[in-house]
């Protein structure tokens, strides 16, 4: 972990969905340096997806994607094609998402899924078995050997999201991005999920995009963090810099929508002032517009 | 894993045990239903004598054992039917046993070959109309399969025999027992075969598309893209296996169909298979051998089930642990 040099790096990137109407992105500025966890948050709609999508060329056809910048692990990926991106995704970069019960075909054990991923990424065919029973017993599943032969459905929603983070890792790709890969997981579960990759980004040099919806979830977790709203830019910079210094006013709002026991309404019917969403909405002015601050 | 056989043998002894019931329900069903049927089987009787009179009839009657009640009737012919003896056919001089027995391979033979036929036809076809959905090869594929379906099979069984009959002369009618000659056995029943599979297999095409598209749009298919897979690999590693589960049953189901229900393409090839025996049979109203046939397509039609069903925790693990 001695250099961190950027293994992502976007600059002034746009996305726009055709026949959609106005941008997913716009002008976003993004890196993510080799063994670091550069947290994305921001509700859903502000394009925090659509970025982790895009960094693996995974976009709807009906996306349009432009950049001054946009280096994926060394390669001008601006103008790539399918077939361009197929190279990356084969070892170089993975992703989780966030439904581990689907994410993984039914009908095919889990380490002949871990397997494949090995066998694109071009390990030889006597190495993929060990490969996959060792990366399986690192993210910490029980008997390894024995839960490879295992169908999806015989395992438990958090051990299937560790398969899936054993998949994405075990052809060593140099960054990963996962999106949500703890909000579907029950609260116990989600912070032995969090621990792995505080584990991941200690013993491994890789660079993970880690997309969440929840600002208390990334500041436990991340290095840095990147703040969306509504397709653009609000804030980005270290953890500390961002949430205990310098919030912006949309940040500030995100900070109060994580609920703590003091301010929890005493009622469910005590929705406060301004309406039950009144605390995650930025400022608005009086005119109804919306103000939203570029960092 | 023990535990996952001992699951297997508990679902397949399930499965088995309802088979069993529905087979008794069966027996009794072709039973009644061949007595509902207008007809009476010594309505042609004649005998060297002519016409005979009523009082003979009535003693025939007595001797065959139709004057007594359904109930001992069917008793008596259930009870024969464990021992695996269908009775005499009560206007040929045969047993039935032995005209079924005569008559079955055909039809299975004729059945199994379309089915395999009509499957290798398919699951390429199918499987390239899935992954280029909209594309040219697409609607080459899904226009032949809707032809295929569209035309009734005799249609293309006679343009075959007509055909042949002014060109190539091949022999294609009639029918060889696969232990009399093989080689002269399957070329006899090579066109009936292909003719059978035309359509099967473009309702296969057209099944199989669908699933594989509905396939690729499954959550999981985003995991394959990120994996690095292209869409052709998705298709034949994830999708074919996928879609193999929905497309056993029907596969399962037509092949059980197609040995009862071949009696045009029989007709047109003169094939001596179940069909035309049925047929035969139901215009005489001959009990004993409508009972016989039809109770033989039954369990055929119920053993084809119980193989599929058998055979679906194979390819789908998730079935057979609940």
């Amino acid at each position: 972990m001695s250099d961190r040099h950027d293994v992502v790096s976007a600059s002034g990137l746009n996305i726009a969905y055709t026949g959609a109407g106005g941008f997913a992105l716009r002008d976003i500025d993004f890196t993510i340096r080799a063994g670091e966890i550069h947290g994305i948050v921001g509700e859903s709609g502000s394009g925090k997806s659509t970025l982790g999508l895009s960094l693996l060329g995974l976009l709807p056809e009906n996306a349009r994607l432009s950049a001054s910048v946009f280096s994926i692990a060394g390669h001008d990926m601006a103008a790539a094609h399918e077939h361009d991106w197929i190279p990356i995704r084969r070892g170089v970069g993975s992703m989780v998402f966030q439904e581990p019960s689907s994410a993984l075909d039914p009908t095919l054990p889990v380490g002949r899924q871990i397997e494949e991923s090995l066998k694109l990424a071009g390990w030889p065919r006597d190495q993929r078995r060990a490969r996959a029973i060792q990366i399986l017993d690192r993210v910490h599943i029980p008997e390894p050997e024995r839960r490879a032969d295992m169908y999806p459905h015989q395992l438990s929603g958090g051990q299937r999201q560790r398969v899936c983070i054993a998949m994405a890792l075990a052809p060593r790709p140099t960054f990963l991005i996962a999106d949500e890969p703890t909000s579907a997981l029950d609260v116990t579960v989600q912070h032995e999920i969090l621990d792995l990759f505080r584990e991941i980004r200690r013993v491994t040099d890789i660079g993970i995009a880690f997309i969440s919806h929840d600002l208390a979830v990334v500041s436990q977790i991340a290095d840095r963090v990147t703040v969306l709203y509504r397709g653009g830019l609000v804030q980005h910079g270290t953890v500390h810099d961002v949430l205990a210094n310098h919030p912006e006013p949309y940040t500030q709002a995100l900070l109060r929508a994580v609920p703590s026991v003091r301010d929890r309404p005493k009622s469910p019917f005590d929705i406060g002032q301004g309406g039950a969403w009144s605390s995650v909405r930025p400022h608005e002015t009086d005119d109804g517009t919306k103000e939203v601050s570029h960092g | 894993m023990p535990s996952a056989f001992r699951a297997y043998g508990r679902y397949a002894v399930r499965k088995l045990g309802s088979t069993v019931f529905v087979l008794v329900v069966l027996s009794l069903i072709v039973f009644l239903m061949v007595r509902l049927v207008p007809g009476d089987p010594l309505a042609g009787y004649y005998d060297t004598q002519g016409i005979p009179s009523d009082t003979k009839i009535a003693a025939l009657r007595a001797q065959l054992g139709l004057d007594k009640p359904w109930p001992v009737q069917y008793a008596s012919w259930f009870g024969a039917l464990l021992h695996g003896d269908f009775g005499d056919s009560l206007t040929q001089p045969y047993s039935v046993g032995s005209q079924i027995a005569k008559r079955l391979p055909y039809s299975i033979e004729l059945s199994v070959l379309s089915t395999l036929i009509a499957l290798a036809i398919a699951i390429p076809f199918g499987l390239v109309a899935g992954r280029r959905e909209g594309a040219w090869q697409d609607a080459v594929i899904r226009a032949c399969s809707f032809f295929a379906i569209a035309m009734p099979s005799f249609v293309i069984g006679l343009a075959i025999v007509l055909t042949n009959s002014r060109t190539l002369r091949l022999r294609l009618v009639g029918a060889v027992s696969f232990a009399q000659d093989p080689f002269d056995n399957l070329r006899l029943m090579l066109a009936p075969a292909l003719v059978l599979a035309f359509p099967f297999a473009a309702e296969l095409i057209r099944y199989l598309r669908a699933n594989v598209i509905e396939d690729l749009k499954r959550p999981y298919a985003v995991t394959l893209r990120a994996k690095g897979l292209t869409r052709g690999q998705m298709v034949s590693g994830h999708s074919l296996r996928n879609s193999l589960i929905p497309l056993s049953t029907v596969v399962g189901l037509h092949l059980a169909a197609l040995v009862g229900g071949t009696v045009v393409i029989e007709n047109v090839f003169s094939i001596p298979g179940m069909g035309q025996f049925l047929i035969q049979s139901i215009n005489a109203a001959d009990y004993p051998s409508v009972q016989g046939a039809v109770f033989v397509i039954g369990v055929i039609f119920i053993a084809m089930n119980l193989v599929i069903e058998l055979l679906y925790p194979v390819i789908n693990p998730r079935i057979g642990e609940v």
